[in-house]
């Protein structure tokens, strides 16, 4: 990690090399800092605070450069960087990326104020300056003695709080001992003492409410997932006369079974989202705990995917049971249909399988219904076992030379002693991950720089969360991910599918092999994008799974955990890329431009 | 067209043999008046046996192609799957019913309104057409603009017999070229 003697060997570097501020005093402040996931509520003003300060310090040391360093200017340049500090360390221990984040942009800043301050120190007139610097200080003595007593008293209970009362303070202290070199601070010292001795109950203050939030959601999470998986088994004993009622809902049995898929999908990412919050719980951090919630929660997601299925599948068999013999055909078609929405997100087609099986089985009360759906499952099933074929051919050529995303995003992250300014991925002791090493607004111009315009890429498992969504994304792969139109999709290709699937709006699929093949064609969802890779923006790693939605469960996957490749998972970067695809293959088709 | 290949599942036809090789052994390694005499009649109502088997034995199929070079598969089969609830039939036609691949690969889905087999006598059923060459390469179907059209020029016990009209094919590299054909195929359900 960053440390003093990296601090002062990147003075030189960074005078000579950091482009931006220094070179062109017209340019903004060019990328605003990463989001935070909000887990905490106080997450919110202190990336405020740390925003207007990394925006001061911006425009300060710009004024400085421009005019003439006048000292209360370096003063109030001083109060900001440490105020960043201050607020980039409370929000790393909220667990948030933001904070390290803040913290990178603070180190930039620090060695701008460490300019300033030895260009003040070099003016000919500095004296006065000094003394009457430290004149103003010696006057508040007493104000900030007692204010210190005041934050010390409140520190043995609340030291968050007493930072609270410490901050305004420090803030009026520092825009004027900001400008005295340190020999000429030590008499007045009062406040920085006070925070020294605060911080660190403060700290420990702060991971103990997290670790008690982390808790209590977690807590409330397995309740949801308890009772989720009760709902799941009342289905079949609730269906009475083809309906079931709940909470003075009636629903049919297919209502019934798409509402445990939907709701089970929901407990999918949900428990995603947990598992990454578990990573910022203080006995996590540096343990490396993350091993026993990775088993956790791969035991947990399997076992909920297990319950979806199997109570979808004993709620179709009940419901066909009682179904009239006429009615048996138009059930398993709506059980198709229902269902089609959701098995193509298992890997290997084990939920395919399992419930065109359960169709077959329960259409064998009637010989006529088990022929149709047996010689229907037969047809349907070869045609799309040869589309696929003739896609999988079609896809490797139109991938030729592609490399996925995450490979063409970590070679273009990878650090070279001699380009110190990227997202840095470690060496291949552990699996390469992008680390902050440097705050984004410095590392993405250089990143971009790297990747050139228009680098090929492919993505995979891509999908559009919401149907009002204009962009698809592509699953998490190793840090990376992939956004971008898909025009493709309006295409013809799902209504041939019908065609050859002998589905219509009076002929329902029957089976979910079929329907699903026709439901992900007309969604636009598929396999495999390959396009031009455009801007990269990057996002802290947590903050990206934390954030996951409810419709987020073929973004993470479902079938392991998100895995953090460290202790410290605050530290790790996730990275998105728009990409303007050239061509898109689904499971049964490709089409390219 | 029916061979006597160690693919046929009739034991005794395989054990007729056995037993003709192995009266030429003994003749061949020699023995006695008798005992060849004895061998001889023995041999004789083996290859009554082996004659009456050989009519017997079941047909396995073929389907012939020119696609850009010849392709013929070693077996064939047939099955015409009834929906029965308005949606149409479809004549599948393939080349092997295994679940493991062999190459050259084919099959072929037709719609028709026949509802039994031999119904399919004189029809002329138009759906798509796959093909795959070898395990690495050569995926073909049907030109999705067009069809493929068979023609069941006659049934043979259990045998379909007809011919592949003139198809445009394209492989995954959008390479295009006309196959035809013709095929035996034995019904899947007799």
């Amino acid at each position: 990690m960053f440390n003093r003697v990296t601090l002062s060997l990147w003075v030189t570097v960074f005078l000579n090399t950091y482009p931006l501020i220094a070179a062109d005093p017209t340019v903004k402040d060019p990328k605003p800092p990463i989001p935070i996931h909000g887990f905490m509520e106080e997450s919110q003003k202190l990336f405020d605070e740390a925003s207007k300060s990394d925006e001061a310090c911006s425009a300060l040391y710009q004024q400085l450069k421009k005019g003439t360093v006048k000292p209360d200017l370096v003063a109030k340049l001083s109060m900001n960087v440490s105020r960043l500090k201050r607020f980039a360390n409370r929000l790393v221990d909220l667990g948030e990326p933001a904070g390290v984040e803040f913290m990178m942009r603070h180190d930039f800043h620090e060695l701008e104020r460490a300019e300033a301050f030895n260009a003040l120190m070099g003016m000919p007139k500095v004296q006065p300056i000094l003394e009457k610097a430290a004149l103003a200080l010696r006057k508040g003595v007493a104000k900030r003695t007692k204010k210190a007593e005041e934050a010390l008293n409140l520190a043995t209970t609340d030291a968050i709080a007493a930072q609270h009362l410490l901050d305004p303070a420090y803030d009026e202290y520092e825009s004027i001992a900001g400008a005295l070199p340190t020999g000429r601070r030590d008499p007045f010292m009062e406040l920085p003492t006070a925070f020294g001795r605060i911080d660190g109950p403060a700290s420990i203050q702060r991971r103990r409410l997290v670790d008690q939030a982390i808790d209590t959601s977690t807590a409330s999470f397995l309740q949801e997932l308890e009772a989720y998986l009760a709902s799941c088994k009342n289905g079949t004993t609730l269906l009475q006369d083809g309906t079931i009622a709940r909470e003075e809902k009636s629903f049919t049995g297919p209502e019934f079974a798409d509402e445990i898929m939907r709701n089970g999908f929901i407990m999918q990412a949900r428990m995603q989202k947990i598992n990454a919050i578990q990573h910022f719980h203080s006995r996590n951090i540096n343990t490396g705990g993350r091993n026993n919630i990775s088993t956790d929660c791969e035991a947990q997601l399997t076992n909920l995917r297990e319950n979806m299925l199997k109570a979808t599948i004993q709620l179709f068999e009940k419901d066909a049971q009682n179904a009239p013999v006429n009615q048996l055909v138009g059930k398993i078609g709506t059980y198709a249909i229902v269902l089609g929405k959701y098995v193509h997100r298992v890997d290997d087609d084990q939920w395919i399988k399992a419930i065109d099986d359960a169709f077959v089985k329960a259409a064998a009360r009637d010989k006529d219904t088990e022929r149709l759906v047996r010689n229907y499952q037969e047809c349907t099933s070869n045609v799309l076992k040869w589309k696929e074929r003739f896609a999988n051919k079609q896809e490797t050529l139109l991938i030729g030379k592609y490399n996925s995303l995450a490979q063409v995003v970590g070679a273009a992250t990878q650090r070279t002693d001699t380009q110190p300014g990227y997202v840095w991925s470690v060496s291949p002791s552990t699996k390469p991950y992008p680390l902050f090493y440097n705050p984004t607004h410095v590392a993405l111009p250089l990143l971009g720089e790297k990747l050139g315009s228009d680098a090929p890429a492919i993505v995979r498992e891509v999908v559009r969360l919401d149907l009002e969504s204009p962009v698809w994304i592509s699953r998490w792969d190793n840090y990376v991910y992939g956004r971008f139109p898909n025009d493709f999709y309006k295409n013809d290709q799902a209504s041939k599918l019908k065609l050859d699937l002998m589905i219509s709006d009076t002929k329902p699929p029957l089976s979910v092999r079929a329907s699903s093949a026709v439901y992900t064609a007309e969604r636009g969802d598929g396999l495999t994008v390959g396009g031009l890779v455009g801007d990269v923006t990057a996002e802290g790693a947590l903050m990206r799974i934390v954030t996951t939605k409810d419709t987020g469960a073929p973004f993470t996957g479902i079938t392991r955990p998100v895995a953090f490749q460290t202790d410290r998972a605050v530290d790790q970067v996730s990275l998105r890329a728009n990409v303007s695809p050239k061509w898109y293959r689904h499971r049964y088709f490709a089409v390219a431009q | 067209m029916g061979n006597v290949s160690d693919r046929s599942p009739n034991n005794r036809s395989n054990w007729a043999v056995c037993m003709l090789m192995h009266g030429v052994f003994a003749f061949v390694l020699g023995c006695s008046n008798e005992q060849l005499n004895k061998l001889v009649e023995d041999v004789k109502s083996s290859t009554d046996v082996v004659k009456k088997e050989v009519q017997k034995v079941v047909p396995v199929g073929s389907i012939s192609l020119s696609l850009g070079s010849q392709i013929d598969t070693s077996t064939a089969s047939c099955r015409l799957m009834v929906m029965g609830d308005g949606r149409e039939n479809v004549l599948q036609i393939r080349s092997s019913t295994s679940n493991s691949e062999s190459y050259p690969s084919v099959l072929f889905l037709g719609s028709t309104s026949a509802t039994s087999f031999n119904a399919l006598q004189g029809e002329k059923i138009s759906g798509q057409l796959f093909v795959q060459t070898n395990g690495e390469n050569g995926v073909w179907q049907n030109d999705p603009q067009g069809k493929c059209v068979v023609r069941i020029l006659s049934i043979q016990e259990t045998e379909l017999i007809g011919d592949i009209e003139p198809t445009s094919m394209v492989n995954a590299e959008g390479k295009s070229l006309v196959t035809s054909g013709s095929f035996r195929a034995v019904n899947e359900n007799p």
